[in-house]
């Protein structure tokens, strides 16, 4: 017996925590781990969901596996596009000032 | 309050704080670590919940892989000290969207779910493998067709095609 | 018509049981050359003559494993079916994929192996100088291995794998000398045109695995004769297409000549037991379903009988005499397909397995003597060719022995397999369909004083008397460009030459006659069930005809320096035979050009049209980058947050207005 409540909260401080880590940080790598938070959380409240409704065709566990599964493609991608980022630029501050244009 | 709740109670709190760790410690590396503890105290709180299979591949692909990858591009891209924080004022603005978001997202689940106990009934390893072979095996072929072109797309972009150079000649403007 | 029957013949005595042997004895003859294959390939790196004991001890071993076969099933040992590696599990389709012998395989195998395995000592003098012997030895095993394989096959899917392995191998023998053009290309063209037919031949095999669910022949034959129809015809004809291309019938028939690139062994290989052959044994193995459907049996008949007089009219007119036993070889394998179609309904494909064996034979022994000849004269140009026999006596008797069995004259071997073949053409003339038998009858009928000609002209070149030098010459005396090359003074070392063959070569070469020579009881012997239609006026009118055709020929032959006959058809003709009547050409304008033509079309249309498509999508997604870049705010991070709040403010109506 578990009160479905507490791990929906767990995923709100999650989620919010996400959304200020994406908004708040200059460093494109610690904006990433915000989007990290915000998908574990999406996760969470998936298989809450599963564990506590009748739930034939497992979906709660089957979609949190494939988000993960999505995640951790989408942040190899991510973080290629930070490395190249970087190569170019030399840094991966998200607020740099830029001179022209 | 039952003996779940309380083991919930208290693994969620440690991934809770950690996550909110993660996203305002000052050091880089501190910050990644902060994740690694949020995601395996989350992988804990699956545990509670009797999904053990999403727990295991939770350890397994994110504190095992994602994390070890975000370190190493931590590493890869450390750049003197600049700043990883937005200004002050910036900062308030955010934390006030992330507070409004986590209270509408509360107060709407928690209102959708209840405070009513009830039992846990998941389905177990046997029934998970049964239904992505079964009812979910398209999506799961074509998750598999996603992390290849990830993996290409990937090597493609890290590699640095012409288009970078492009950004780079861009940027050599500036002083 | 008067029918003879032959007087039943006394019961062999009983032989002492053999040893008992694990395994079947087809297991055996298959696995034992394509293992020698693979042991020269490993151990003859270094050393031809490792690669010669292995790849000789393979043939030697695969020459007894097939004798104990024929042994094996002269008294009845049954199980004759025996397997290979296992069936496989495919589903609805039964694949078994196990060997079966028949007595006409079992005979047709021991041919093979003989063959091979004189052609394999015969190989190791004729390239003793040659620095790839080992690659060639080792294809050389690999191809009769599968040649073997596709003999015993009782699986089409195991036929297959032996029809492919020996296409791939006869690309790898012709092409042999790869430092010169005309081999490559010759190596080319085989393996093209023969593919291209392939095409026919996997899917006829394809549609008649389709029939009856399993890819074994005793059940396709089955299912198929239960059930004759369009299918059945429509597969056979795939299959007859693929034959014709093996076999070199009209219209693939100019890839055989060609092939005379190879070394001489590989050639005498080719033509004599193996590739060429291989489309008669296929179809003998189906053979009544080439019975049992008219239309394919009429084309097959149709396509063999026009080759087999046009091949011999070609074979005629060749400058060169390699060439005429190329197109001799086409002629004769035609005979075989032909003789397929013409044997009455009813009755096996014993006529024409015997004349396979006898050609392999007798043609085994023209190639390799002819090569032997070569090494001695210098080439087998007629102009080098010319009294080869007369200056080295030690050719004469098998280059005779070889030219008078294939001309069929009595009692050598191919005199009895084409006697039997002209009955059997003429008892199905007066079977129920006489279609094709008439056409093959006359075919043959006319092929064979075609035959004797162009055997008489090769014979009347090559014993030409040696021109003794004109007493007015023996001064000083022009270079004369155009001379033949005359060996004067030849006495010692005629014999030294003749000496430096290796006496294994010799041997084989001395066995071949024999058995050619003795060949002609084989159709008395068990394996053979032989329907006797013998026909005593057809037989004498074929022997009289041939013999007008020679004397015609040795006519002809007088006042030509070189004694050959050909040289008084026109000049015009003699080149278009030399080029095979313009057939390579016809080959390029036709299918090669094309084809190209096809391809480039197809190239031009991914590059520049498929292609183009992604490249516009890449240069659009450009484009709007640089819209983008333009129009969006410098930094992300504050938007972001505007963008966030706002979407916060609209979930927040959502929820409360709820």
């Amino acid at each position: 017996m578990i009160t479905p409540a507490l791990p929906m909260l767990l995923a709100a401080v999650l989620a919010g925590a996400g959304v200020y880590g994406v908004l708040a940080r200059r460093h494109a790598v610690l904006m990433l781990v915000g989007v990290e938070l915000i998908l574990a959380a999406a996760g969470l409240v998936l298989v809450t969901t599963g564990q506590v409704t009748p739930d034939p065709l497992a979906s709660g566990a089957v979609l949190t596996l494939f988000v993960i599964t999505i995640a951790a493609a989408e942040i190899v991608v991510a973080l290629a596009v930070v490395m190249a980022l970087y190569r170019a630029r030399g840094h991966v501050d998200l607020q740099h000032e830029r001179s022209e244009s | 309050m039952s003996g779940l709740d309380l083991l919930f109670l208290a693994v969620g709190l440690l991934t809770a704080a950690s996550a909110v760790l993660a996203v305002t410690s000052r050091v880089v590396l501190h910050a990644a670590l902060w994740l690694v503890v949020a995601l395996g105290g989350l992988a804990g709180c699956y545990l509670v919940l009797g999904a053990e299979l999403v727990a295991l591949v939770q350890l397994l692909i994110y504190v095992g892989g994602v994390v070890v990858l975000v370190l190493f591009a931590l590493m890869l891209t450390r750049h003197g000290n600049a700043p990883v924080q937005a200004s002050a004022g910036h900062r308030v603005l955010a934390g006030v969207v992330a507070a409004g978001l986590t209270v509408l997202l509360g107060v709407t689940l928690t209102a959708v779910v209840g405070w009513t106990r009830v039992p846990v009934t998941g389905p177990d390893s046997t029934d998970i493998g049964t239904a992505i072979f079964g009812t979910w095996v398209w999506p799961f072929e074509l998750l598999s067709l996603l992390l290849l072109l990830a993996l290409v797309a990937a090597v493609a972009v890290a590699r640095g095609a012409g288009s970078v150079e492009d950004v780079g000649a861009a940027t050599e403007e500036e002083p | 018509m008067t029918s003879l029957q032959w007087p039943d013949l006394p019961d062999l005595p009983a032989l002492p049981p053999l040893p008992d042997f694990p395994g079947a004895a087809a297991q055996y003859v298959v696995a034992i050359p394509l293992l020698a294959a693979l042991l020269a390939f490993l151990l003859g790196r270094t050393s031809s003559r490792t690669a010669a004991w292995t790849v000789v001890t393979g043939a030697v071993l695969t020459l007894g494993a097939a004798t104990w076969q024929l042994y094996t099933i002269s008294v009845g040992v049954v199980p004759r079916v025996s397997e290979t590696v296992g069936p496989l599990a495919l589903g609805e389709l039964t694949v078994p994929l196990t060997l079966s012998a028949s007595p006409l395989t079992a005979i047709t195998a021991v041919a093979v192996a003989l063959v091979a395995l004189v052609v394999q000592v015969y190989a190791r003098w004729y390239l003793w100088y040659d620095p790839r012997y080992r690659q060639f030895a080792a294809t050389v095993s690999l191809f009769s291995g599968a040649m073997l394989l596709v003999v015993l096959s009782g699986d089409v899917v195991l036929t297959l794998v032996g029809w492919e392995v020996m296409g791939w191998c006869s690309y790898l023998l012709v092409g042999h000398i790869s430092a010169k053009a005309s081999a490559r290309r010759a190596a080319a063209k085989a393996l093209l045109v023969t593919r291209f037919a392939d095409l026919g031949f996997v899917l006829g095999l394809v549609a008649l695995t389709a029939g009856p669910g399993s890819t074994a022949i005793a059940d396709i034959v089955d299912h198929w004769r239960a059930e004759p129809g369009t299918a059945l015809t429509v597969a056979m004809l795939l299959v007859i297409m693929g034959v014709a291309g093996k076999s070199a019938l009209v219209p693939f028939q100019d890839w055989l000549p060609d092939a005379m690139e190879g070394p001489t062994p590989a050639s005498a290989l080719i033509h004599a037991a193996t590739m060429v052959a291989a489309g008669t044994v296929v179809l003998a193995q189906l053979f009544p379903l080439l019975q049992a459907s008219d239309p394919a049996r009429t084309t097959l008949a149709v396509l063999a009988s026009a080759t087999t007089l046009l091949a011999a009219l070609l074979a005629f007119a060749q400058p060169d005499l390699k060439r005429l036993l190329a197109w001799s070889t086409v002629s004769q394998v035609a005979l075989m397909l032909a003789a397929l179609t013409a044997i009455p309904v009813g009755e096996g494909p014993d006529t024409a397995v015997l004349h396979l064996v006898s050609h392999a034979l007798f043609k085994a022994l023209l190639f390799l003597a002819l090569g032997w000849l070569a090494v001695l004269a210098g080439g087998t140009l007629v102009s080098y060719a010319v009294s080869g026999v007369r200056r080295y006596g030690s050719v004469r008797r098998p280059l005779g022995i070889g030219l008078l069995a294939l001309a069929g004259v009595p009692p050598l071997v191919g005199f009895v397999s084409k006697e039997l073949i002209l009955g059997s053409a003429e008892a199905g003339v007066q079977a129920a369909t006489p279609g094709p038998a008439l056409i093959v009858l006359a075919a043959v009928g006319a092929g064979a004083p075609l035959t004797a000609a162009y055997c008489m002209r090769a014979w009347l070149i090559l014993s030409r008397p040696v021109l003794v030098r004109g007493n007015g010459r023996t001064g000083e005396q022009l270079d004369d460009f155009f001379a033949e090359p005359e060996v004067m003074v030849e006495a010692v070392g005629v014999e030294e030459a003749e000496a430096a063959i290796s006496s294994p070569a010799r041997a084989g070469i001395t066995t071949l006659s024999l058995l050619t020579v003795v060949g002609g009881v084989l159709p008395l012997t068990p394996f053979f069930d032989v329907e006797l239609h013998l026909n005593v006026p057809l037989l004498v009118a074929s022997l009289l005809l041939m013999a007008a055709a020679a004397l015609f020929v040795l006519a002809a032959s007088r006042g030509v320096r070189t004694r050959d006959a050909a040289a008084r058809l026109p000049a015009v003709l003699n080149l278009a035979a030399e080029r095979g009547l313009g057939a390579d050409t016809a080959y390029l304008t036709l299918v090669a050009r094309p084809t190209m033509a096809l391809a480039r079309g197809v190239t031009w249309l991914d590059r520049e049209v498929l292609d183009g498509y992604v490249r516009a999508a890449g240069r659009a997604a450009r484009l709007l980058g640089r819209g983008g870049e333009r129009w969006s705010p410098v930094q992300p991070a504050p938007s972001l947050v505007l963008v966030l709040a706002g979407v916060l403010v609209l979930a927040v109506i959502g929820v409360v207005l709820r």
